[in-house]
């Protein structure tokens, strides 16, 4: 972990940094943010509105609820499936509009962490 | 009798706190840990350390036999439970006296009698401690249910009576919903403590959540005033606070006397909690906690003790050198709870490894840690991993503290409820000391926007994060910008 110092707008900043696989954590004004590394295939210059991810099960537990079909669009922030945890329940969202490729598991079923849920067709 | 050596049975902070305060007394520490939790603070600090298991909690904490075992075989005369896992199992203080091992903590006739609710409330009755109106009755007809809730008047709740940590709770807010709240309640009751026994209490909706410290040694029962811990997540504690905003000095008295006064009808031993609601000017019984709290830091920083080595003199046959009217609070103090997840999707937990951390330093602050860097947090267990504690002279100065503090506070390689705690503490119903336990899911039900960091195309060429490779580059996922 380290520190660097910078002038942006004539103000001061002290910004800690550490990089890791997933992208770079930093520290500034008083907030934590993860700037995640995005692959883009193609190297295409159209700029994307933010990033589409696939749906990956943060923690190993069970899929109760599966609210989006295969072929169906998503809108950006809403739920497309519900896991159960640690007694908990967990909202499982897109956070782009997108359309789903591939459900790639099924209501009542056990998933380990990071397995698959679902597929987004790339844009 | 001084101990030479205590079995520390429990992860995370709390395992470093019991470990510290052993040290502190000259006694040493093993550690009995599952796999996971190698990677940990306590496993580095303990003076010994045995394995008890896989991480599982029922392979490895909760498996009587072989933490049992492992306190033995490393001649261990004493065993701390922590809190959680088996610190109010009944049954297995008695495995502890069997096996000729103290267990630091209260008898297990006081845990069974506190432990079952449905029986506390009846001694609570028996001491004339206000309780909440509600039916214990063992007749679980429906049509009697249904009777007895509209009598106690709708919302009600359905509790299980072996329950706890709020679990095998429902609500039923009307005639209808009752039926499926009584089976719902007695499922969970009956997968989470083999019990299905329920009861019914009134729902209070807009109540504070207030409990009590009490603390018993040979000879008699103190009480270390009240803690408020109404901001709460389904039933999961975030932020705590002594002394209450709302409680008075005579308020203070009073519950200070209902409290003892129930702790001493069970010949209570060491550190417990009466939890009370506060609705409507007036204090209930809700339900007594026969172990230390995780939010015991902000009663020791207003009353200038330490809870942990108190219970652990207690367990050596020590009286307390405390004086009841000299435990009056001074200043206030507010405890954080950090947890590992992530507050933009809703607080699911984040996983990884521990990268970088960076802690407030300076008055007033205390940090209670589980995990440092090249730790792993994974989750067999809470998300919980640190606790930020602070205090000040006043209630107002203190949570500009704890924001200040939280600012300074740098954890690199998982998410953290920081940005949520940071919005808590400067959220009008929290400054105001008005809020009840219906805060979280009157203000905070919606999922946080993140905001993105500021001139982020500077931070950028600062970071020198331009086209690493043709495929990969960085962008801002809030503002979609290519950097």
């Amino acid at each position: 972990m380290r520190f660097i110092h910078h002038d942006i707008e004539g103000k001061r900043h002290c910004i800690w940094l550490e990089e890791s696989e997933v992208g770079f954590w930093v520290h500034l004004d008083g907030q934590t943010h993860l700037l995640k590394r995005q692959f883009q295939r193609g190297g295409g210059t159209k700029s994307v509105d933010a990033v589409l991810e696939n749906i990956r099960a943060p923690m190993p537990g069970r899929v109760t609820k599966i609210m989006a079909n295969e072929g169906g669009k998503v809108l950006a922030h809403q739920t497309v499936l519900v896991m159960e945890a640690m007694k908990m329940e967990y909202n499982l969202k897109s956070n782009v509009e997108a359309v789903v490729k591939k459900l790639c598991c099924r209501e009542g079923e056990t998933v380990t962490q990071d397995q698959l849920l679902v597929e987004f067709e790339t844009p | 009798m001084k101990f030479k050596k205590v079995a520390v049975s429990n992860r995370g902070e709390v395992a470093v706190r019991i470990i510290r305060a052993l040290h502190e007394m000259g006694i040493k520490a093993t550690l009995l840990h599952s796999e996971v939790d190698i990677s940990s603070m306590a496993y580095r600090e303990a003076d010994e350390t045995v394995c008890i298991g896989a991480s599982p909690s029922s392979e490895s904490y909760l498996n009587f036999e072989n933490v049992l075992n492992a306190a033995v075989s490393s001649a261990c005369e004493a065993i701390h439970p922590g809190f959680g896992f088996l610190s109010e199992n009944a049954d297995f203080v008695q495995a502890c006296e069997k096996r000729r091992i103290i267990f630091i903590g209260p008898s297990a006739d006081a845990i069974r009698s506190m432990g079952d609710k449905i029986k506390a409330k009846e001694i609570a009755k028996q001491m004339s401690v206000p309780t909440i109106p509600g039916y214990e009755g063992s007749d679980e007809d429906l049509a009697l249910l249904k009777e007895k809730a509209l009598e106690i008047g709708f919302p009600v709740l359905v509790k299980a009576s072996a329950g706890g940590g709020g679990r095998g709770l429902k609500v039923a807010r009307s005639h209808e919903e009752l039926g499926e709240a009584v089976q719902s309640a007695k499922r969970e009751a009956q997968s989470s403590f083999g019990n299905s026994r329920i009861f019914l209490e009134k729902y209070f909706v807009n109540a504070k959540h207030i409990e009590v410290q009490i603390f018993g040694d040979k000879l008699r029962v103190f009480h270390l005033g009240e803690r408020e811990c109404s901001v709460q997540r389904r039933h999961q504690k975030i932020i705590e606070e002594s002394p209450s905003p709302v409680v008075n000095s005579e308020q203070r008295t009073l519950l200070g006397e209902l409290s003892t006064r129930l702790a001493k009808a069970v010949g209570y031993r060491g550190a417990g909690t009466v939890e009370f609601l506060f609705s409507e000017n007036r204090f209930y019984f809700m339900e007594m906690n026969t172990r230390l709290q995780v939010e015991h830091p902000v009663t020791e920083e207003v009353y200038g003790v330490d809870l942990v080595k108190a219970q652990i003199s207690v367990a050596q046959d020590e009286p307390l050198y405390w004086i009841q009217n000299q435990l009056v609070p001074r200043g206030h103090s507010i405890e954080c709870r950090i947890y590992a997840e992530d507050p933009y999707q809703n607080g699911v937990p984040s996983v990884g490894k521990l990268l970088g951390q960076r802690f407030t330093t300076g008055p007033g602050r205390r940090l209670e840690l589980g995990f440092e860097t090249g730790d792993e947090i994974s989750t067999y267990y809470d998300s919980m991993i640190a606790k930020l504690i602070v205090r000040d002279e006043t209630r107002s100065s203190c949570i500009r503290r704890m924001v200040e503090s939280l600012k300074e506070t740098i954890i690199f390689g998982v998410r953290t409820n920081i940005p949520l705690l940071k919005l808590i503490l400067t959220h009008e119903n929290f400054i105001s000391g008005q809020m009840t336990t219906q805060f979280m899911s009157d203000f905070f039900s919606t999922e946080l926007e993140e905001n993105p960091p500021i001139h982020f195309q500077d931070i950028s060429k600062v970071l020198k994060i331009d086209r690493i490779k043709k495929e990969e580059r960085i962008i801002n996922p809030f503002t979609g910008e290519w950097t």
